[in-house]
């Protein structure tokens, strides 16, 4: 078995240079919109998740309820009486938190959506280096989050089965399939590539005669 | 009379060399078509079963079991056949736009041409292999397959792609889709 020790450093550098190249290629102006967001998301997304937990619980047994027939079902109140026994969709601090990293995410996949339509990207080297550290800035933010849920103990263990890996690489199956989107890429860049012109996609009418 | 495989390789080198004289944007015509087609015919299988078995079940002194399977072969393969000289027939199915040229053009040409060569004799060798080939007279039989092409049968565009992959659907279903929204959009 190989063992390969990863310091805290090299764990903090891949993610601020991947959010980095991210903050390099959109701009500081995107970038500052997607800081704003990881901000509201660390402060908001807890509390967002404790308040919806029950509404998202009342509308999961409504959904449950109505894919049991609902009220034109047999028996609507057996069925409602039966849906009450069940255990709810979430329940403990752990469901909780789950959907508090879903509302985290959520409102940091919305200020980056946010910053890319509203904001120029970035025009010249100073904007994008800018960005790069202003990326690097919301990965650190965005790790400083997740860190305490992805990393709960203080040691991680990853077990990567090498053995199962090789074999899903070199099987026929996985070989197939990725020839297959092979295929689909250059079915579609074929289809790119024959597009018209935009303007023959919609051909003037000659009105002069 | 050559091993399967090999018989399936020169049809589907001979459909490569239509589709690099038809051009991409036409093949592609042909490939939404049996999409389509192989994922209605994987998808209700069952129940084309049974119901040719219901049409041609003439009794058992009549037609023997080895008759109905050469005829619920034929169906299908008349159906595979049918279909592919309808859709290479036919020019309203061809994608819009200007055909690539050029060696982009003769490589697509040839893969989307490839592509549907698969998609018919791959789908003709699978109802071969599922009704035990019953068309003897071709030479081909359950025991004289080779261990390449029983390996291949793993392949065939119905089992390979017909698995599920999302909710339930087959790539089959997903594909077809895709190759409809591309057709329609541009």
């Amino acid at each position: 078995m190989v063992t390969w020790t990863v310091s805290q450093w090299m764990v903090l550098g891949v993610v601020g240079i991947a959010f980095g190249l991210v903050g390099l290629k959109r701009g500081v102006n995107r970038e500052l919109v997607v800081a704003i967001g990881v901000a509201i998301a660390i402060i908001l997304s807890e509390r967002i998740a404790q308040a919806v937990a029950p509404q998202a619980n009342l509308f999961y047994r409504l959904g449950r309820f109505a894919l049991s027939g609902g009220l034109t079902g047999g028996d609507p109140v057996s069925s409602w009486k039966a849906l009450e026994g069940q255990s709810p969709l979430l329940e403990g601090a752990n469901d909780i938190r789950m959907l508090g990293l879903a509302v985290f995410a959520l409102i940091v996949a919305l200020a980056y959506a946010v910053g890319q339509l509203r904001c120029a990207p970035a025009s010249g080297p100073i904007l994008a280096v800018l960005g790069l550290l202003c990326g690097c800035v919301n990965g650190f933010m965005v790790a400083s989050y997740l860190a305490p849920i992805v990393f709960p103990q203080q040691t991680a263990l990853i077990a990567v089965p090498s053995a199962e890996v090789q074999a899903t690489l070199n099987s026929e199956q996985t070989i197939a399939r990725v020839v297959l989107v092979m295929v689909i890429v250059l079915v579609a860049l074929g289809l790119y590539s024959a597009r018209r012109p935009r303007d023959q996609q919609f051909p003037r009418r000659d009105d002069s005669r | 009379m050559a091993p399967i495989e090999v018989f399936f390789g020169v049809i589907i080198f001979i459909f490569g060399l239509v589709g690099i004289i038809r051009g991409f944007l036409r093949e592609l015509g042909v490939t939404l078509v049996f999409m389509f087609l192989l994922y209605f015919l994987s998808r209700f299988e069952p129940f084309l079963d049974t119901g040719l078995v219901k049409v041609m079940d003439m009794g058992p002194a009549v037609l023997a079991n080895s008759s109905t399977e050469l005829l619920k072969c034929w169906v299908f393969i008349f159906v595979i056949i049918g279909t592919a000289f309808v859709s290479y027939e036919g020019e309203t199915l061809a994608y819009g736009g200007m055909p690539p040229r050029g060696p982009q053009g003769i490589v697509l040409g040839a893969m989307s041409g490839l592509l549907n060569g698969y998609l018919i004799a791959g789908s003709i060798w699978f109802y071969m292999d599922k009704f035990g080939y019953p068309l003897r007279w071709l030479g081909f039989a359950p025991d004289k397959l080779s261990p390449l092409a029983r390996h291949m049968l793993q392949f065939l565009p119905i089992t390979f792609l017909g698995q599920p992959v999302l909710f339930g659907q087959s790539l089959l279903l997903y594909l077809a889709l895709l190759l409809l929204l591309a057709r329609v959009i541009r």
